[in-house]
């Protein structure tokens, strides 16, 4: 019995050391991720990311090649004939 | 005759050495107490102290001096700090003392007040040396309890902060003092030795909820003790007096718990996982969100702060103890009583030490609990490394008694010990800075180096000097550090002249700046030092960068 009890507890301990190293760290990274993803601060990354993007937009003389802004015409006309 | 004569001088020299090393810390700690700066709890400290002494005095007629606690309280405004009636996992056992002493003393003058609790801090911390040197009394051979008790007390960071730090130095104190009483209690399992031991483990709970671990791991060790000794049965009523004694003694020093003391003491449990602020610490170089640590944080934090001689002292009697244990656990036999887990009561204290540790260890480590300020939330941890240290050094002594080398291992400590006073003095007041020799300059900055803000009084001074003329000085702050807590030491004139403007650059003349921050500096650009500040002053610790002033280029 005492033996029993002993070797239980060292295996108790071994397997929450393992578990903890192996699938707890896996579940720790990605919460950490999910919680960077969802903070104020990477909010604010984004969006001033997005305002540069918008800024170095308008200093260029043609943003969209030809193609692309014939492209994206035809698509709003036909939104726009679909929404009347 | 001669052998019992020699023997008398022996006990007298050893004597006299423990009593010079105790009268020398004691007058070390009172010569220098002054000279530590304002920890950014220190205010806090003070304003917690007062609250409960109010709340206590609220029980009886004292009206004169409730008014008077008041008036203080009214005085302690700073809105930096959080409500105080949310905090209230936080002990009381040092801050009513210290505001008791206070009143006691009349001290009005904040530099006065502020160093009167550093000098309060420094003897407990003083008695937990004491109590250190008791316990290894118990256990081990003079020449090893010295030496050990030397180690204890020339912990670098665990010295500098036994000056200011009122919650994790005092909760150290009472770990060790619980240790010593349950070491009393393997010998002696009296009632007076368990009330005694109550009281303490009862202290222990109050300055820190964490030291609820006490008498938990007493009870579970009591459990793993019958296994090993079935005639223990008898003492169970003996448990369950210890147990429900503590519970006693925590409601009678715990005002919190006077009004309901099971749902109190449930709430400051559950209050446990919210103390510590959930921000970003610097470690290896990274802006790390403190929920999300990483499982080298604590072993690391250790092994660079403390000195090799500690390292490798404990890593020789961890293993010791581990492989003897291992030795014991495989030659167990059943239902032969004879081979137990440990033999005799000093194997028992060891295993029962070592234990608690790596349980300890493992729970923090691996639960992720949310730390800050290097590994300062674990100091008590010191006791269980030092110990081990010193059953390291017993090993040690061991050999060289074997091998006719005693007086090489006690003149290589002598050295040692030296060596580690001098780096004490090198880095005073900073010792709570301390980085060990094995650290490069380059990596002790790729850490948190003054959370407590240490460093601010230093930084004031530097810039009285500077500007000694009349002008009002605007300083920005490229930190987390809240300066405003250093500045109240100061007198009023000197405290007028400085105007702290936060993070309003534009208007700063100066900005003091460090690695303390609560956002990722990469991400969050609010510490940026603006590019019209050069670097005026850096104020270094053998390579470690403690702070740096820009000045605005003119």
């Amino acid at each position: 019995m005492r033996i029993f009890i002993y070797k239980s507890l060292i295996a108790a301990v071994v397997f929450f050391v393992i578990y903890q190293i192996t699938i707890g760290a896996t579940v720790n990274k990605a919460k950490e991720n999910i919680s960077y993803l969802s903070s104020d601060e990477n909010k604010n990354l984004i969006k001033n990311k997005i305002r540069k993007e918008l800024k170095s937009a308008i200093k260029k003389d043609n943003y969209l090649n030809t193609e692309d802004a014939e492209l994206i015409k035809k698509f709003f006309n036909k939104i726009k004939i679909e929404l009347k | 005759m001669k052998i019992s004569l020699s023997k008398i001088s022996e006990n007298k020299i050893y004597n006299a050495t423990n009593t010079l090393l105790f009268i020398s810390l004691f007058i070390i700690g009172t010569l220098t107490f002054r000279d530590y700066g304002i920890g950014i709890d220190d205010k806090f400290h003070r304003l917690n102290g007062f609250y409960w002494l109010d709340y206590i005095l609220s029980f009886t007629n004292l009206n004169e001096l409730q008014s008077l606690v008041r008036l203080k309280l009214l005085d302690i405004d700073d809105n930096s700090f959080p409500l105080i009636k949310n905090w209230i996992g936080y002990g009381i056992i040092f801050d009513v003392p210290a505001a008791v002493l206070e009143l006691i003393f009349k001290l009005d003058n904040p530099k006065e007040y502020y160093e009167l609790r550093h000098y309060f801090n420094f003897i407990i911390f003083f008695i937990g040396c004491i109590f250190f040197y008791k316990l290894l009394s118990l256990r081990f051979e003079r020449i090893v309890t010295f030496f050990g008790t030397c180690l204890y007390i020339l912990s670098p960071r665990i010295y500098g902060e036994s000056f200011y730090n009122m919650k994790d130095i005092v909760f150290l104190t009472f770990l060790v003092i619980s240790y010593y009483y349950c070491y009393k209690c393997f010998l002696n399992f009296s009632i007076k030795n368990l009330l005694l031991f109550a009281f303490i483990s009862a202290v222990s709970i109050e300055t820190r909820i964490l030291g609820l671990y006490i008498p938990i791991s007493f009870l579970s060790f009591y459990f793993l003790n019958l296994l090993e000794n079935s005639h223990e049965k008898k003492n169970l009523y003996k448990i369950f007096f210890y147990l429900l004694s503590t519970f006693f003694f925590l409601v009678l020093i715990w005002p919190y718990l006077w009004s309901a003391p099971l749902d109190n003491f449930l709430a400051a449990i559950n209050a446990l996982k919210n103390s510590i602020p959930n921000i970003y610490v610097f470690f290896n170089d990274e802006y790390i969100n403190n929920n999300f640590l990483p499982y080298s944080y604590i072993p690391l934090w250790i092994l660079i702060s403390t000195p090799s001689l500690h390292i490798i002292l404990f890593f020789i009697g961890a293993i010791y103890v581990l492989k003897r244990l291992y030795l014991r656990l495989i030659n167990i036999e059943k239902n032969k009583f004879n081979k137990h887990l440990w033999r005799g009561v000093k194997e028992k204290i060891d295993f029962f030490i070592l234990l608690n540790f790596i349980i300890l260890f493992l729970l923090i480590i691996f639960l992720n609990i949310r730390l800050f300020n290097a590994w300062k939330h674990l100091y008590f941890a010191n006791f269980y490394i030092v110990y081990m240290a010193v059953i390291g050094l017993n090993i040690c002594y061991i050999w060289s008694k074997r091998f006719k080398k005693k007086e090489l291992l006690t003149s290589f400590l002598i050295v040692m010990c030296t060596l580690l006073v001098f780096k004490i003095v090198k880095y005073h007041p900073y010792q709570g800075l301390y980085f060990n020799s094995l650290v490069s300059s380059n990596f002790k900055n790729k850490f948190e180096i003054d959370f407590t803000a240490l460093s601010a009084r230093h930084f004031f001074d530097k810039i009285f000097v500077i500007e000694n003329n009349y002008d009002t000085i605007n300083i920005a702050n490229s930190s987390w550090t809240p300066l405003v807590r250093t500045l109240d030491i100061y007198e009023y004139s000197k405290q007028k002249k400085i105007n702290l403007v936060g993070q309003d650059y534009a208007i700063a003349k100066y900005i003091y700046s460090n690695n303390i921050s609560e956002v990722d500096k990469i991400n969050n650009k609010k510490y940026d030092v603006p590019e019209d500040f050069v670097r005026f002053y850096e104020y270094k610790i053998e390579g470690a960068i403690i702070y740096t002033i820009y000045k605005k280029n003119l």
